[in-house]
C-alpha cells in the first residue's frame, strides 16, 4: 500500500494545479486578517473564520477537483490498463488515491493555519498553536472524508472537470449554507441536513474551543469527539464501498 | 497439448448487440510466436483485452500457463508482458520516471530493471524530456520497455510496430525474434500487417469479424497454397471457353477481361498456349505462380483481403 501511495505520489510531480491549490490556504486568511484587525476580533475568531470558509467552504472544491485529476488521469492518458495488467486491484487503487487525497487535504489545512498564525500575529493574542496544530490536522483529515461522497458521483459519471469542479462546489456551498443555518438558529436545521458530513464537522469543531456568549445557544446541538469520528468513519466505509463497488465494473 | 501457454475455449465478447468476438479457440504453443492477424476491428485487440483481463467475457474459458485466469490473476498477470493499443503513459513525467512507477508496483528493483529495458529499446535513461514530448514511435518504445522490464516469461503485445518508422519496425521485428529464439519466450503478437506477421510470425491465427478463420504453422499455411497457371490474353473470356470445351475444365479464375489464371496444372501449359494462338488469341504471358500469403488471406476472409 506504501508503494501505491509513493506512485500516487510521482504520479501528480508537475501537476501545477495541485501545487497552486496549496496556495489557496492562503485565499481566505489574508483577507479575513484585515477585516478582524480592523474590528478588533480575537485570534480563535479568525481562527474559526479561516476554519469556515478556508476549510469547509473552499478546501472541498479543491479536493474535489484533485480526485478528479487523480482518477481522470488514468482515464485520459489510457493508464489504467498498465496498473490492472500489474495486477494493482482497484480498490488498493482507490484506496491509494484516497490517501493522496488526504495527504493533500492536510497539508492544505496546516498551510492555512501557518497562513492564520501569521495573521494571528498582527492582530495579536496568538495562542496554543500545538493544539491548533493537532486540530488543523485532524480537520485536513476530516474534510477529506467528507469529500468522499462527491468522489462517488465523480468515479460513477466519470466526466469531465468542469462536472467535478460543480458537483464539489454545489456540495461544499450546500455544506456552508447547512452550516450557517445552524450557527443562526440551530432548531431549524432538519434532521437529515445536520448529519451532513460538513456541518458535523463543524459541530464537532464548535465544541473545541470556548464560545463567545452571543454563540451560548448553539451548546446543545454540538457533538462529542467520539459522535463526530463515529459518523464520519460510516461515512467513510459506505463512500469507499460505493466507489469501489463502481470503479470495478468500469472495463479498462 | 500440455506445452500450450494460452488456451482459449469459446472465448466471446459480445457489447450490445455487436458481437466483438465469437467462439474463438485460441492456441499458443510455448516458445513460439504467435501471429493473430486480421483487420482494424477484427476483434484482436478485444480478444488480447479478455485475455489480460481488460475487459470481461460474456461467454468462454481462458488458460494460461495451464490455470485459469479467473481468479489466479495474482499468480499469472506478475509473467505476462503487454502493450495494448496505444502506449498509455503520463505526460507530466519523463519515460524513466513512467517506468519507475511501474518498477515500483511490479516488485522489480527499478533503477536496474527501468535502464536495461529503455537500453533494450533505445530510449535514454534519466532523460529530462517528458513523455508529452515524445513521438508516437518513442511512445511505442517505451511501451515494449514496460512490456519487458519484469522478463516475462509470456508477451501479449498488440499491434507493436504501430508508429515506428522503418528502421524501427526491423529492429523491433529483431528484438521480437530475439526474445523467442535466445529466451525462449513465448509471444502473442496481433497485427493488420500481413507481411510483419509473415517475416515474424510461427504459428498464425487469422481472424475476421470476431471469428477465428484459420489457426496453423506458418509453414503449413504457405504449403496449403495452391499452384496456378496465370495468362494473360487478348480474350479471357475466349480463352475459358477453349479451356472448358476443349481442355474440358472449369477449374480457372477469370480475373478481368486479359487475365485467367488456371488452377488445374495438370495440363500441359504448352498445348493450351498453341490451342489459344490457334485460335486466334494472342498470348502475353503464361507462367506458373504459387498464392501469395495476401491471396490465401483474401480467400480464407472472402475475398477482401487483409493489408
Amino acid at each position: 500500500m506504501l508503494d501505491l501511495l509513493i506512485c500516487e505520489l510521482s504520479k501528480i510531480k508537475r501537476q501545477k494545479f495541485i501545487q497552486l491549490s496549496l496556495l489557496g490556504a492562503f485565499l481566505f486568511p489574508i483577507p479575513l486578517t484585515i477585516l478582524m484587525a480592523k474590528d478588533r476580533m480575537s485570534f480563535d475568531q479568525l481562527f474559526r473564520g479561516n476554519v469556515i470558509f478556508g476549510e469547509l467552504l473552499l478546501l472541498p472544491c479543491i479536493l474535489g477537483v484533485i480526485i478528479s485529476i487523480l482518477f481522470f488521469m488514468e482515464r485520459d492518458h489510457d493508464t489504467l490498463k498498465n496498473l490492472v495488467t500489474i495486477p494493482v486491484s482497484k480498490t488498493k487503487m482507490i484506496l491509494a488515491k484516497l490517501m493522496l487525497m488526504t495527504l493533500l487535504s492536510v497539508l492544505y489545512s496546516v498551510a492555512a493555519l501557518g497562513a492564520t498564525v501569521v495573521g494571528g500575529l498582527i492582530i495579536g493574542g496568538v495562542e496554543g498553536i500545538l493544539y491548533r496544530l493537532g486540530i488543523s490536522i485532524v480537520l485536513g483529515v476530516l474534510i477529506s472524508i467528507a469529500v468522499f461522497p462527491v468522489v462517488i458521483v465523480i468515479v460513477h459519471f466519470n466526466k469531465s472537470y468542469i462536472f467535478s469542479i460543480i458537483v464539489s462546489f454545489i456540495y461544499a456551498v450546500a455544506g456552508l449554507i447547512i452550516t450557517m443555518i445552524f450557527s443562526a438558529n440551530p432548531a431549524s436545521v432538519n434532521p437529515v441536513a445536520s448529519v451532513m458530513p460538513v456541518p458535523v464537522i463543524m459541530k464537532w469543531y464548535l465544541s473545541l474551543f470556548p464560545r463567545e456568549e452571543a454563540l451560548t445557544y448553539i451548546d446543545p446541538y454540538l457533538i462529542t469527539t467520539p459522535a463526530c469520528f463515529g459518523l464520519l468513519a460510516v461515512y467513510a466505509l459506505v463512500s469507499v464501498s460505493l466507489t469501489v463497488v463502481i470503479y470495478r465494473r468500469k472495463e479498462v | 497439448m500440455n506445452d500450450l501457454i494460452i488456451q482459449t475455449k469459446q472465448l466471446t465478447k459480445i457489447y450490445g448487440e455487436q458481437k466483438s468476438v465469437s467462439n474463438l479457440n485460441l492456441h499458443v504453443r510455448k516458445g513460439r510466436i504467435y501471429g493473430l492477424l486480421g483487420r482494424n476491428g477484427a476483434g484482436k485487440t478485444t480478444t488480447m483485452k479478455m485475455l489480460l483481463g481488460l475487459t470481461k467475457p460474456t461467454e468462454g474459458e481462458i488458460s494460461i500457463f495451464g490455470s485459469d485466469i479467473q481468479g489466479a490473476e495474482g499468480k499469472i498477470y506478475p509473467r505476462i508482458g503487454n502493450l495494448i493499443e496505444t502506449p498509455g503513459f503520463y505526460p507530466n513525467l519523463t519515460g524513466s520516471e513512467n517506468l519507475k512507477i511501474l518498477a515500483r508496483l511490479r516488485g522489480v528493483p527499478h533503477q536496474n530493471a527501468v535502464k536495461r529495458a529503455l537500453e533494450v529499446v533505445g530510449l535514454p535513461y534519466n532523460d529530462k524530456k517528458l513523455l508529452a514530448q515524445y513521438s508516437l514511435g518513442m511512445k511505442q518504445r517505451l511501451g515494449i520497455a514496460n512490456a519487458i522490464m519484469h522478463d516475462p516469461e509470456l508477451l501479449i503485445l498488440d499491434e507493436p510496430i504501430n508508429g515506428l518508422d522503418p528502421i524501427g519496425i526491423a529492429e523491433v521485428r529483431e528484438f521480437i525474434k530475439r526474445l523467442s529464439v535466445e529466451q525462449g519466450k513465448t509471444i502473442l503478437i496481433s497485427s493488420h500487417i500481413l507481411s510483419e506477421i509473415a517475416l515474424l510470425a510461427d504459428d498464425i491465427g487469422i481472424i475476421d469479424h470476431g471469428v477465428l478463420l484459420e489457426e496453423s504453422s506458418l509453414e503449413m499455411l504457405e504449403k496449403k497454397n495452391s499452384r496456378y497457371v496465370h495468362f494473360i490474353v487478348s480474350s479471357a473470356g475466349q480463352a475459358a471457353r477453349i479451356l472448358e470445351l476443349d481442355f474440358h475444365t472449369s477449374h480457372f479464375h477469370i480475373d478481368d477481361d486479359y487475365s485467367l489464371r488456371l488452377h488445374d496444372t495438370n495440363i500441359d501449359v504448352a498445348a493450351i498456349t498453341r490451342k489459344f494462338i490457334e485460335s486466334g488469341i494472342d498470348v502475353s504471358e503464361a507462367h506458373t505462380q504459387n498464392d501469395t500469403l495476401e491471396d490465401y488471406f483474401k480467400r480464407v476472409t472472402g475475398g477482401e483481403g487483409i493489408a
